[in-house]
């Protein structure tokens, strides 16, 4: 029932010929191209997708456009006035409000209401003005001050300086005016919308795809099955045990088993939805236990068989085994004082990003498929998907877009082959998207764990040995599996001189969604298991947890790990830092209670290059393959390093987007390697750019060139005040006249930290590339009526060896918390026999505004001898310590010793129950 | 989301017809904070062919305060309820109730009316594609029997009171309890019902409340409650924001000195309809509310209550919350 519709959008007046029942997001969206308002859950839950209606914002997800006919509808595009910035645009983009952005319009949006009905809110007001803005991120921190910022009409001024200093990101503020485009913002005339048909059993033999049916509605253009794909063809992180389509059997629900392409999403979905696929059900294996029982039916018939990146270990249904070992644990623990054993459980969660994956493919006259995507890993995606198709990577050209946040989730495979596939057979463009229920079903989310510690100390304070068992629970297919738990094994001795460890790891495979990698791998459940466990013995031997952890936290040369000498430790001041900022060992109120973790972390490495072009105008160009998910080094700390090596402004620096057509290769955004690796090569690059412009001038001048040096913008002789030669010159000169253009490259490969190859079996990832350390402290307060567990305050301490950019850095301590305080208290992944019943943001609970307390980042430098600048990788650790911090707090305040994460309302209730201590 | 038709009804014999001619495949839409979430998941096995707006239609939007009865309109905003001076004054209870549901930008489309006839939230009923084809629901295929997946399931959020029909679910309402306890009345295109009386019989557990498909809630009347009573509400959710109520209370205390004169509780979120605890109300009328009076009506409260494995922590819960709001009541003077 199409109609003509008259709009009022940001002051003009437009028709669009659509259904009344359509939502005023899709309509913004797809029909005017305002991608400002973001889709982040289309439930009304995340307020991505924010608009002004007669100036009172709105979820334009659930408002149909045949309700607003002739209202005043206001996007995040409509709101700057003449091209520049509002004073509230400015003060996100100066105070560091904004990360990966796609939360921004929306924040953007009711705080412009909030401060047009109330020009001087409270903080408490502002908090509540967002409270239906979800923001992963930031922990709402440097967005709540930017919008008192604004209210008290402070002038902000963004940064532009040196090292050290919080220069507001290059791409602050396209994505401050929604002007940034993600992976749904790409579109093309006459695209067709994909859809993923979808496993709806858990274990099953497929034994029939019937697309026939959906192929007969009308505006249905294709549909794509398995069979129709190269068989024998697998792909993986570590271990190839996947395929693009299943093929045979299914092993979760979720999994892609067919696709379709319609002229619009609804089509689609209806489309999937009539493929009928005929299921014979295997026995399904739901949990850990399930899967090592002896008689467990398998779920990868061919583990052994598989192509594997190291030297696995593999058996029945774990996809890989771990282990290290050093000195005789036995031995050490028969003779210590007391024994402690502990067995924790932690759960599956999402990284809830905000952005579901989305992206769009077109395929060009020679069969060449283009692929716009969210993705953390553009160069790993080209050859997941030239090793799962068996197409050639000529065939294969991936852009980066702006990343809605990845957190992990977007480091593997999303809907790139999907989208690609259904391109080249309808010869369309196809444009998908995840919708949130489908991120929760068949995305890649963290690890659930079962960790089993036993420790012994003297008592003399002394740990003297450590034995851990570490199974996560991998579901479908090994995804990140063994690597996680390998790090998780790293974590779980905590940052300890221990003489004798010995540890084990499984990933296990179980019918569930496949998990990957989540901010920090195996860290949380790891730093929950053991940290918890300092602390029952510390209450149990009657120690001050603080004084227990500073009595053998590591120091320098001490060995860790598999066995890796350590350099370069700041535990200790975070330790110490940490606890002051919460005055540890003060008064408490009743129901009060302190806690600490603290832990240690890799700055990860893997391959990087980097290219500079000195631009005729004496800026530069970066052009590096490297992307951004939200912590911003691609447009705060690399644009810093390639401008101080270069005496220019980080604003002089044009920074590239990525495209494996044009980029240099780099691995990827994870595993805390930005600034560490991608910056390194990017000095490197600017290094040598530098000695060009410096051998280039010296000719042209006709001296030696040891008797110049580089100014900003030029390059002036020894002892001289001005300027012999501008950049400008140098660079127009080596353009038109001799040389030819001035470049700098670089290629990196950061080497490993050596370690005991006799100590471990079977890791991925055998030593911590310039390890950061980190400590955090909280107070809490626990209503013994509800259950409930406020944070009252908060403080992340982090060496992170040098911060090139600490408004960078804080921001990641903030939203870091922020992560892991939902980790702790709220968030988890429910299934029933492997269908996931919480979906959505209302039933899956990230914090929200008014839940944050203030978060204290604390920034210790230790500089690292091998970064760059000294500096460590920062982004992940943050989201490992809170879990375990908090619950400590809950057993000091009242007496509740949780042994699984989330501590929500009803287990620590249950727990208070138990001990008789409800009510007040 | 399922294409579907969209009518704007321009007068409330309009919307009646059209809701009439869907013969129950037609739903209302005003605020849409419910429904087009509903419509977007395929929640149910046979999905809506229509939506009626009725925000089209004239006069439905307001607060009359009239001779000793507020009236609030039925589309009225649940923010505009909640920052009304009159009703914070003296219908406390209710605006501290609108004050809470959901979020801040929810409240701004989400109305009155809503949030009375609200669906459930149950993560079993409400699981996207209909995955989960449960006795609420009905519509059973041939040969097919529905069962509750919360009854086997993770039922930590659902009734403490026993199913119905088998059926777990529970009323999530946040300004429910509040009408109730201050004894609101219902007008709707076919009757005058108090909100207490809106909801089925045990034996119909599809239904949320009893007001037909082709009906239509006007307005919600309140009485002016005795200046020497006081009101009260509170909620226990996960976080401050977006959630529903694990367990939610609401009481008017009509006081002579310390005596309770007269009183009414109901909690909600604990069965698949509001709870009024009579035992609980019996017990403090005539006596001085003292803490120990509240807490003895706390535990009256949860009488008789059969929790699920996963939720006698609710019970503690709302024996709490009342004790809680019977105090928040005495000392709002
Ligand atoms: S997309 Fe509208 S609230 Fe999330
Ligand atoms: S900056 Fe808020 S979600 Fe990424």
């Amino acid at each position: 029932m199409k109609r003509g519709i008259s709009l009022k959008v940001n002051g003009l007046v437009c028709e669009v010929y659509a259904n009344p029942g359509e939502t005023l997001l899709f309509c913004l969206r797809e029909r005017l191209g305002l991608i400002g308002a973001k889709e982040g859950c289309g439930d009304g839950e995340c307020g991505a997708c924010m608009v002004l209606i007669d100036g009172l914002p709105r979820n334009s997800c659930l408002v149909l456009l045949g309700d607003v006919e002739n209202r005043e509808i206001t996007t995040v595009e409509g709101l700057s006035v003449n091209g520049g910035l509002t004073s509230l645009q400015e003060a996100f983009v100066a105070k560091g409000a904004i990360q990966c952005g796609f939360c921004t319009p929306g924040f953007v949006v009711s705080a412009t209401a909030l401060l047009a009905r109330n020009p001087s809110p409270s903080e408490a007001e502002i908090r509540e003005a967002v409270a239906g803005n979800l923001c992963r991120c930031t922990g709402y921190a440097k967005i709540v001050e930017a919008i008192q910022a604004a209210a008290c009409g402070e002038e902000c001024v963004r940064e532009d300086g040196s090292l050290g200093t919080s220069v507001a990101r290059l791409d602050a503020v396209e994505k401050v005016t929604g002007k940034a485009q993600f992976g749904a913002d790409v579109s093309r005339p006459g695209q067709l919308w994909g859809a993923v048909v979808r496993s709806t059993r858990p274990h099953a033999r497929i034994v029939d795809i019937d697309t026939a049916k959906a192929l007969a509605m009308p505006g249905v253009a294709v549909a794509v099955t398995g069979a129709e794909l190269t068989p024998g063809l697998y792909y993986g992180v570590d271990l190839f045990d996947q395929q693009v389509l299943a093929r045979g059997k299914v092993r979760h629900v979720g999994e892609p088993v067919a696709l379709v392409a319609a002229e619009t999403p609804e089509l689609a979905a209806e489309a999937a939805a009539a493929v009928e696929v005929t299921y014979e059900d295997l026995p399904p294996v739901h949990d850990i236990d399930a899967a090592l029982a002896p008689d467990a039916s398998l779920i990868h018939e061919d583990l052994m068989d598989y192509e594997a990146g190291w030297d696995a270990i593999r058996e029945g249904n774990a996809c890989s085994a771990t282990y290290i070992t050093r000195g005789d644990t036995d031995a050490a623990l028969a003779t210590c004082d007391r024994v402690f054993t502990h067995t924790f459980e932690t759960q599956i969660i999402h990284q809830s990003y905000i952005e579901p994956h989305a992206g769009l493919a077109e395929a060009d006259a020679n069969g060449k498929v283009t692929i716009w995507t969210t993705n953390q890993k553009p160069f790993a995606v080209r050859r997941y998907m030239s090793q799962a198709l068996g197409w050639p990577m000529t065939k294969i050209r991936v852009i980066g877009m702006h990343i809605g946040g990845g957190f992990g989730g977007k480091l593997e495979m999303g809907l790139e082959p999907y989208a690609a596939l259904l391109a080249l057979k309808s010869r369309r463009s196809v444009k998908m998207a995840m919708s949130r229920k489908e991120e929760f079903q068949a995305a890649n989310p963290r690890h659930a764990s079962r960790i089993t510690i036993t420790t012994g100390v003297n008592r003399d304070m002394k740990m003297v040995a450590r034995r851990a068992e570490v199974l996560l629970d991998t579901g479908a297919y090994s995804g990140n599996g063994p690597t996680a738990v390998g790090l998780s094994m790293f974590l779980v001795t905590g940052p300890y001189r221990l003489d004798n460890v010995d540890l084990s790891g499984k990933a296990v495979y179980t019918n569930k969604t496949s998990s990957g990698s989540c901010r920090g791998p195996g860290g949380p459940q790891a730093v929950f298991a053991g940290e918890s466990q300092i602390d029952i013995i510390a209450r149990e031997m009657g120690w001050d947890p603080l004084a227990f952890r500073l009595a053998n936290v590591v120091e320098e040369g001490d060995v860790l790990g598999a066995g890796q000498r350590l350099q370069d430790v700041g535990v200790r001041e975070c330790l110490e830092q940490a606890a002051a900022a919460i005055n540890w060992g003060g008064e408490e109120e009743p129901d009060e209670g302190v806690g600490l973790a603290c832990s240690w972390w890799t700055s990860g490495g893997w391959a990087t290059s980097a290219l500079i072009n000195l631009n005729e105008d004496g800026t530069v160009t970066l052009i590096t393959g490297a992307v951004d998910i939200g912590p911003g080094a691609k447009y705060t700390s690399l644009p810093q390093l390639v401008a101080d090596e270069l005496q220019l402004k980080p604003g002089d620096v044009i920074v590239s987007s990525c495209d494996t057509d044009t980029s240099p290769y780099d691995h990827g955004d994870g595993g805390s390697r930005m600034t560490y690796n991608v910056g390194r090569a990017c000095q490197m690059a600017a290094e040598e750019l530098r000695t060009v412009i410096l051998e280039r001038a010296a000719r042209t001048l006709g001296v030696a060139e040891d008797l110049l040096e580089l100014v900003p913008d030029g390059v002036r002789l020894l002892g001289h005040e001005e300027k012999a030669l501008t950049l400008a010159e140098i660079a127009e000169r080596g353009r038109v006249l001799v040389d030819g253009p001035i470049q700098g490259r670089a290629s990196f490969l950061a080497d490993m930290p050596s370690w005991d190859t006799d100590a471990c079996r079977g890791l991925t990832y055998p030593s911590f590339l310039a390890p950061s350390f980190s400590a955090q402290a909280v107070r809490v307060r626990v209503d013994r009526q509800t259950g409930q567990v406020r944070v009252l305050e908060a403080a992340a301490a982090m060496d992170v060896g040098r911060a090139i950019n600490p408004m960078a850095v804080e921001g990641q301590l903030e939203g870091g918390f922020a992560m892991g305080m939902g980790y702790g208290l709220l968030e988890e992944v429910k299934m029933r026999e492997g269908v996931v019943i919480n979906p959505n943001f209302l039933d899956y609970k990230l914090p929200t505004a008014v839940d944050m307390p203030v978060v204290k980042p604390i920034i210790v430098e230790e500089p690292s001898i091998t970064g760059v600048h000294g500096v460590k990788g920062v982004g992940e650790p943050p989201a490992s310590l809170p879990a375990a911090a908090i619950a400590n707090a809950v057993d000091d305040a009242v007496g509740a010793r949780l042994m699984r994460v989330p501590l929500t309302q009803e287990t620590v209730l249950d727990a208070l129950d138990a001990a008789g201590t409800t009510g007040s | 989301m399922r294409r579907f038709k969209h009518f704007d009804a321009s007068s409330l014999d309009e919307a009646v017809s059209l809701l009439a001619r869907f013969e129950g495949r037609a739903k209302v839409i005003a605020g849409g904070t419910d429904i087009v979430g509903t419509l977007k998941d395929s929640v149910l096995p046979e999905p809506y062919e229509a939506l009626v707006n009725i925000k089209t239609i004239p006069g439905l939007e307001g607060i009359r305060n009239g001779a000793g009865v507020l009236k609030i309109g039925a589309l009225t905003r649940l923010e505009d309820i909640a920052h009304n001076e009159t009703v914070q004054t003296k219908y406390a209870a209710l605006a501290q109730a609108a004050r809470v549901v959901a979020t801040p930008h929810i409240r701004e489309m989400g109305t009155i009316a809503g949030n009375i006839c609200q669906n459930t939230r149950c993560w079993y009923y409400r699981c996207a594609h209909n995955r989960f084809h449960c006795v609420r629901k009905g519509h059973a295929a041939p040969g097919q029997s529905l069962e509750c997946f919360a009854s086997d399931g993770d039922n930590r959020y659902h009734s403490i009171f026993g199913d119905v029909k088998d059926c777990l679910a529970v009323n999530p309402s946040d300004t429910i309890p509040a009408l109730i306890a201050l004894g609101a009345t219902l007008k709707t295109t076919k009757r005058s019902i108090a909100v207490k009386d809106i909801f089925p019989p045990s034996d119909e557990p599809t239904k949320m409340t009893i007001i037909d498909s082709d009906e239509i809630v006007i307005e919600v009347e309140i009485p002016e409650p005795q200046a020497s009573s006081r009101s009260a509400y509170h909620k226990v959710a996960i976080r401050k924001s977006i959630d529903f109520p694990i367990v939610n209370c609401a009481a008017v205390v009509d006081f002579e000195g310390d005596v309770v004169k007269d009183c009414h509780i109901c909690l909600n979120a604990v069965h698949y309809k509001p709870y009024v605890p009579e035992r609980a109300e019996a017990l403090l009328e005539g006596e001085p509310l003292t803490d120990e009076q509240a807490a003895t009506a706390g535990e009256a409260a949860v009488w008789g209550a059969k929790p699920l494995p996963m939720n006698s922590y609710k019970i503690t819960m709302a024996k709490g919350l009342v004790k809680k709001i019977l105090i928040a009541c005495r000392e709002a003077g």
